[in-house]
Order: structure tokens, then sequence, then C-alpha cells
């Protein structure tokens, strides 16, 4: 390595006392820093609308505890597609893919979807959303040529839209074996 | 100044060993805040505003299909599916396209469409939710809304969709309407990359296999597709999925690596054809 | 009692005379640390090289911005900037003491990606050092009546220029910084002494200097594995020009022996001698365990190019913890040594041996596309000082600091 001057050396001897707690000072705060930063880190919240926890990374296994959505569960183990995850005093195993990093928001109904799905009646009411103007009126360049080429069909998305869903009853649905 | 050429060449030496070394982008960098934002920055209700553009102009180039018996069952499968694994800030509409080609599109905001061609192909539940799962990983994964970023050409994370929607001058709207020009382009002709279907691809088996359904299922509605491949039947389907065969071989190397081989779960077939039967 | 007097006197003014030259014309030059640059660098004990990714970056190691995450422009300034200078019973038996205090904007960055480069400007005011102080001191020694002395001193040094950075596959980065480099230093010292029997002194100086360079700036920049960056950076700056001129004037009258002796002198002083800036190489090392903790290590080497200075390591190290993702927390540590070799027996004034160790602390508060950042710096160091000409005397030397750091940033 490079030489160390001379009195770099004498100075070192000198100094060595307040080196020693730089390194001190920067081991604690490593120390400190690690054990609370780990923790944090592997927190995630419960996505699924009732997630199921198992004793063993398999869907034979045993059922032991049902978390509901936006729980806030810590991250233990990972095997393969299964994540372990403790709630309190509940832990188990369960799929990766109904957990997520992020906290989990509420729906989002923008204004149009809104709208229709209040008026489920079919009574043609005001579009205050853009896109929605768009579609009525088509969007025109100041030369007053069309800016987009494609058709658009919002009458039918809008009945789309209108259709009821229920998410209880579709999980239910859904869990039917034959 | 003696010192410094001795090691100089020491350090040359070292930093060679940079360009030997390939691989992932150093995303180990990337600090909480961005992250943080990356996740915000969207926006879900932007993300349904434009959505909703990309679906109306679906809908104006196929007929949706009217008979509520069968969009209700879509629909309730699709429900199922998103309330467990799906992402919780979304509302997820599932329509069916009146038309013989087969192919199912996934809209970012939580647009969902599959054709009538494609359903008829299908043989049981299992396969249904397969292809439903899938698309539901393209929204989740955001796949079509990060590839309309890579080709806006500007890599930083506030740009692009985020910054034309949350603007009300005409300008923006403008460069809103031509972005729906995009994503719908890119969704009928284009496809996504062959990274992003085979992503979607595994994410549906992990989904399949989380809901009790049979995962093999979903294997063999991939091979069933080649031959409508072969005769030219479905030309849209070879332009945006890329090769089938790719998909189904890497689908079977993922089962095989994760041991997923013996898995069994329900196909429900008797309850799939008796909706799809009546027209 | 009157040679005591009398060699006081003498000292005092050659002082004067000794730091006229233009080398000596430092207000401080014999530490490289003074200044902590930059949002996130000053706030973790100028630590940077290794990571270097934002458009503060362009100053510590110009591979860095390669990993910039998006374009953005920052500025940073030294809200106060308050420096403590004692000289122990420097005069008769009291003190000196040399106060500064400035508000310096000290670096200004845009930074903009274009594919695998990456460009920046930036303005970097890396020395800022402005004393003003008068001092009056009755009978500070029995045989004199008044000590007056009143200094006004500026010398700012300035850096700016563009820097490119090129990366090669995702894990090397090369990056070059080319800055023009200014210097403005100008002093005006005036003293009076008046002895009780009733001879007095007065000193008139008026020192001014500009200097012109270049400083190239060539940085690298590895991740030899995942977590784990590895940063060397390497500069020397080179002068093009350099403009002294001094002028003093002294008028004395000497009633020592009975009868008054006056003697009145005024010289001016030009020189166009360059003066010559050590090869500086640093090296870094962080690691990012996670996106809410990093810790990192830098390591400064200066290689003296002027004869009268010692080649010097500076260590630093900082680490930042993210409170949350809007909220982060920084800490640093840093040594700044001095560039003057260990004094001995024979060593003479004017010199100062003074080791600096500082501790630096940071609160960042992130929004979506800013970022506001505060933090303060304190500095610390004690040593020896020569201050009388032909003398071998010391004096304790105590130099203490306190810097607010107030910082912006955006993306662009």
């Amino acid at each position: 390595m490079i030489v160390i001057p001379q009195k770099q050396l004498d100075s070192f001897l000198q100094g060595k006392k307040i080196i020693l707690q730089f390194f001190a000072a920067l081991f604690l705060l490593l120390s400190f820093f690690l054990s609370s930063v780990f923790a944090t880190e592997n927190t995630v919240y419960i996505k699924g609308l009732g997630a199921v926890l198992r004793e063993q990374p398999s869907i034979q296994s045993k059922k032991t505890f049902k978390l509901s959505r936006g729980t806030k569960v810590l991250s233990i183990e990972s095997k393969g597609i299964w994540q372990k995850v403790e709630s309190g005093v509940s832990q188990g195993w369960l799929l990766r893919g109904q957990i997520s990093k992020f906290p989990v928001k509420r729906k989002t109904l923008i204004l149009a979807q809104k709208i229709q799905l209040l008026s489920a009646s079919g009574r043609r009411v005001r579009l205050r959303t853009f896109s929605a103007v768009v579609g009525v009126k088509g969007l025109v360049d100041s030369k007053g040529k069309k800016i987009s080429p494609y058709k658009t069909d919002y009458t039918a998305l809008e009945w789309l839209e209108q259709l009821p869903s229920n998410e209880e009853n579709s999980v239910i649905f859904l869990s039917f074996t034959e | 100044m003696a010192h410094f050429n001795k090691y100089l060449w020491l350090h040359i030496f070292i930093f060679s060993f940079g360009f030997a070394v390939s691989g992932q982008a150093q995303e180990f960098r990337l600090r909480a805040h961005h992250i943080f934002w990356k996740n915000q920055e969207a926006g879900t209700d932007r993300e349904i505003d434009f959505g909703r553009g990309v679906a109306a102009k679906i809908l104006g180039k196929y007929p949706l299909l009217r008979d509520e018996r069968k969009v209700k069952y879509i629909s309730q499968i699709g429900t199922g599916i998103t309330a467990q694994l799906g992402r919780p800030e979304l509302r997820y509409y599932f329509g069916i396209l009146e038309t013989d080609e087969i192919n199912a599109f996934a809209v970012p905001g939580g647009y969902i469409f599959v054709t009538m061609g494609a359903l008829k192909l299908m043989r049981n539940e299992a396969q249904l939710a397969g292809v439903l799962a899938h698309e539901l990983a393209h929204v989740g994964q955001k796949h079509i809304v990060r590839k309309l970023k890579l080709q806006s050409t500007d890599s930083s994370l506030t740009s692009g969709i985020a910054q034309v929607l949350g603007s009300s001058t005409l300008a923006s709207k403008i460069a809103l309407e031509r972005l729906n020009d995009l994503a719908f382009k890119m969704l009928m002709e284009e496809g996504l990359s062959k990274e992003d279907e085979e992503d979607a691809d595994q994410k549906a088996l992990e989904m399949l296999i989380t809901l009790g359904y049979d995962p093999h299922s979903y294997l063999n509605y991939l091979q069933s597709l080649k031959p409508h491949l072969a005769q030219g039947g479905a030309e849209v389907l070879s332009k945006t999925h890329p090769t089938i065969e790719f998909r189904y071989r890497s689908l079977k190397e993922f089962i095989s690596r994760h041991q997923l081989d013996n898995i069994q779960g329900k196909k429900n077939e008797k309850r799939f054809k008796k909706i799809m039967a009546k027209s | 009692m009157k040679s005591a007097l009398r060699k006081l006197w003498l000292n005092l003014s050659l002082l004067i005379f000794i730091s006229f030259s233009a080398t000596q014309l430092h207000a401080d030059d014999a530490h490289y640390k003074n200044m902590l640059i930059g949002e996130r660098a000053a706030t973790m004990g100028g630590s940077y090289v290794a990571i270097s990714d934002d458009s503060t970056g362009c100053y510590y190691n110009p591979a860095g911005i390669a990993y910039a995450v998006g374009d953005s422009l920052s500025g940073s300034g030294n809200m106060l900037h308050k420096l403590k200078t004692v000289y122990t019973e420097a005069i008769g038996t009291q003190d000196w003491i040399r106060e500064s205090e400035s508000l310096v904007p000290n670096y200004f960055g845009v930074l903009k990606k274009y594919k695998d480069y990456s460009f920046c400007f930036s303005y970097v005011v890396p020395e800022a050092f402005i004393e003003h102080q008068d001092l009056l001191f009755d009978n500070p020694l029995s045989t004199v009546k008044i000590y007056y002395q009143s200094l006004h001193s500026e010398d700012i040094t300035y850096l700016m220029g563009p820097s490119v950075a090129m990366k090669f596959g995702e894990n090397l980065s090369i990056g070059l910084t080319l800055y023009y480099q200014y210097r403005s230093f100008m002093r005006q010292f005036y003293n009076y002494l008046e002895s009780t029997d009733g001879s007095y002194e007065v000193i008139y100086q008026s020192l001014k200097l500009r200097e012109d360079g270049v400083m190239p700036k060539l940085g690298l920049q590895w991740s030899p594995w995942s977590l784990l960056t590895v940063g060397m950076a390497v500069d020397q700056a080179v002068l093009f020009n350099s403009a002294f001129q001094g002028d003093i004037s002294f008028h004395n009258t000497d009633n020592s022996t009975g009868t008054t002796i006056p003697t009145t002198m005024m010289m001016r002083v030009n020189s166009a001698e360059k003066r010559k800036f050590p090869l500086h190489l640093a090296w870094g090392v962080s690691y990012f365990p996670t996106p809410s903790l990093l810790y990192t290590a830098d390591l400064d080497y200066y290689q003296a190019a002027e004869n009268g200075r010692a080649d010097i390591m500076n260590y630093s190290g900082g680490t930042e913890y993210y409170l949350n993702p809007t909220n982060a927390i920084r800490f640093g540590l840093f040594t700044n040594y001095t560039n003057l070799p260990l004094p001995d027996s024979s060593t003479t004034a004017p010199y100062e041996y003074l080791d600096i160790y500082g501790a630096s602390f940071g609160y960042t508060s992130y929004s979506s596309s800013s970022s506001l950042t505060v933090g303060a710096i304190y500095t610390s160091g004690s040593g020896k000082a020569w201050l009388y000409s032909g003398s071998t005397e010391t004096r304790a030397l105590t130099r203490e600091s306190l810097t607010l750091v107030f910082s912006a940033s955006s993306s662009l």
C-alpha cells in the first residue's frame, strides 16, 4: 500500500484514541440500525380477501388461521411460492401472491365509473370526466381534424361498468369444487 | 508523481474486472423514497382514467357481448380471483368480445376482455381461470404501463403518463389521446415482450395453484392454441403473442423447477360447459 | 522590560512582513476539508466517492452520476459557518481570538441523463474564508498602552464546469469533470500600537490575489458484488494565471532612548508566481444493504506538490437511514489533517500545526419530486502555533466551527 508518511504514524499513535472512538461509534450505529432495520424491511401486508394460513407450505396442509385484507404481518421465511408470516400470536404459511409489500389502499373508482354505477336506470347522464367527453364529442386538433383514427364505444363500456359485482360472493362462487 | 504511476496500473487492473462482470442494473442504489414514489406515481385513478380510454377503443373495434349470463359467469370467476390475488385498490371489469379471434386483453385500470373465439376453445373452468389470471398478471405487474413509459424515451420516474394525466391543458389532452392510441396499437398489433408474457404465464400458474385449480389445464390450453396459429386463423394472435411454443416450453420448465408436476386441482368442467353451451 | 516590549514590537511588525510573500497568503490552505459540499455528502462527513449518484455527485466522483435515477438539480449552502480560532496568551497575557462567519451558497448542480450517458454542470465553492476583526487591547503589557488591530480578509475559491459519465455494462462507469478554478483573495490589515513611553507604530497592509486555473477530475465506479460499490477519483488543479499585489506602509516613532526617531516606509510587491496544487486521490466504498440504509467510507490522499507541504491522508465515513420513505437521517465523521509537515525543534514562525476532526448530522424530507435537507457540521481541533518570527516559542491553538447546512433538490 501507499507508504504512510512519518507524520501520519505519529499522529496516528497520538490520535489512536480518537480513531478508536470513531470506529466504536460506527460499530454502535451499525448494530443499532441493523436491528431495527431488518425488522421493518420484512413488514408486509395481506392483499388477498381472506387469506388462509396453513401449517405447512402445501395446499393439503391444515388451515390454522384466517387473516383479513390489509393486515400487517411480519415475513419470516420463504420457500418457493410459499411465504411464512407472523401476525401477533399466530403464524403460518401462505402463498406469496396474497402478500403485498405496500399498504393496502381502498378501492378507487373514478368519477365516470361512479356516475354510471349510480344511474343504472340507463338515463343518459352528463359525463364530466375527460375521457368520457372525448367519447361523445371526439377530440379534434386546432385544424379541426380528429386526433385519433380509432373508434370508441363508451356506451358498451358503461354497460359493462354498471353490472353488479360482489367480492365475497365471487370468492364463494370460485371456491366451488365439482 | 512516482507513487501515482506505480499504483495507476494496479487500479486499471482492478477496475477492468468491472467489464467482465455482467448482470443486473444497480437497483440496490434505489433509496426508499425512490421506490415509494415509483409505486405511488402513476396513481390509481389516473391509471383507470387512462385504461378506460383504451378499453373504449377495444370496444370500438370488437362488439361487446351482452349475454348477461355468460358475462356474469366470467365476472364472478374473475372477481373471485382478483379479490384474493389482485390489486385491492382496483375494481376489475370482465367483458366478452363477440369475435371468432382467439385473444384476451388486459387494460391498465382493471379492464379484462376475452374473445368468444378463445372461450370456444376452452374445455373447462380451470383454463378460463388460467387465461384470466394471465391477463390479471399483466395488469398487476403494470407491464403495459411500463412498456409505454419505455417508448416515451424518458426514463425519469415522474415522466410520461403521470404528467400527461395530471394536466388539463389541451396539449396534454392531445398527448393523452395519443398515449391511448399507442396502448391500443400495442395491444392489437405488437403485443408485449416475450419476457412479460413468460412472467404473466408463471404468475397465472401460481394463482391457479393458490386457488386450487388444476395447473395442467392451462398448459393444455396453450397447446390447443398451436394448430390455430398454423392455420393462420389467428394472425392477430401470432403477432400479439410470442411463439406459443416458447411459452409452453418455458412454463413446463417452470413447473418442473418448482416441483409442481404432481399438484392436482379442480377443473369444474361441468359448470363451465353448462354456461358456455347456452347462447 | 523595555527589551521585552521592543521584542514584542519587532515580533508583531515582522509578523506582517513575513506574511507578505505569496506562498503565505492563505487564509487556510493547510487543510483540504474546510467545507463539506452537497446535500447528502455534507451530512455524511463528505464521504461520497462510491455513491455520487445524483446531481451533487458531479463534484465527488463524476463516474457515479451514470447511476443517477433521473434528471435533477440541486443547490446547497452553508447557512451559517462560524469559525473560531483561539491562540492562547498570544497578545501579552490575553488570547488572540479570530472569528470568521460566512453565509455561502456553496453548490449548485444540474444533471441530465441521455441513454447510457449522464451530463452535469456544477458550480462549487470549496473554500470560503471571510474574516472581519477589530481588536482593541488596553495595557496588554505594562509597557504597552494601546494595541489596536483591524483585519478584513476574504478568500474564496470557485469551481465551475461540466461533467460527463458513461456506463460500461451495468457495473462499471467512468466519468470526467472539467472545472474552471478561480480564486479571489483580498486582505486589509491595519495595526496601531502605542507604548507607555509615547512611541507608536502604524502599519497598513493591503493584499490582493487572483488565481485562474483548471481542475480536471477523473472518476471510476465499480460494483463488484450486488449491494457494494467501489469508487475512485483523481484530480489536480493547475493554475495558468496568478496575479498578486501587495502594498504595505509602515510608520513608527521610537522614543525608547529619549529622543524621537521616526521611520516611514512604503512598499509594493507584485508576483505572478503560480501556486502548485497537490495530486488528490480518493477511494471510497459503499454498502447498500437495504433501500433504507447505506454505509460509506472514503480515503483521501493528497500528494504534495510544493516544498514545505506533506503528503496526507484524510478519512471519512457516513451512514444514511430512512425512518420511512419520506424522511431520512444521516450521520458522518471525518478528519481534516494539516498538510504541513510535523514541526521539529527548529520550526519558526509563521507556522500553525493543527489537526481537525469533524462530525456531521442531517435530516432530509422527501416528496415525490423534490427534497429538502437541513443539517449541521461540527469540527474541533487543537495544536500549536508559532507566531513570533525568529522565535521557537509556541502558543496553544484551538479551532472550533459550527456550520448549518441547508440544501434542496428537485427532479426535472
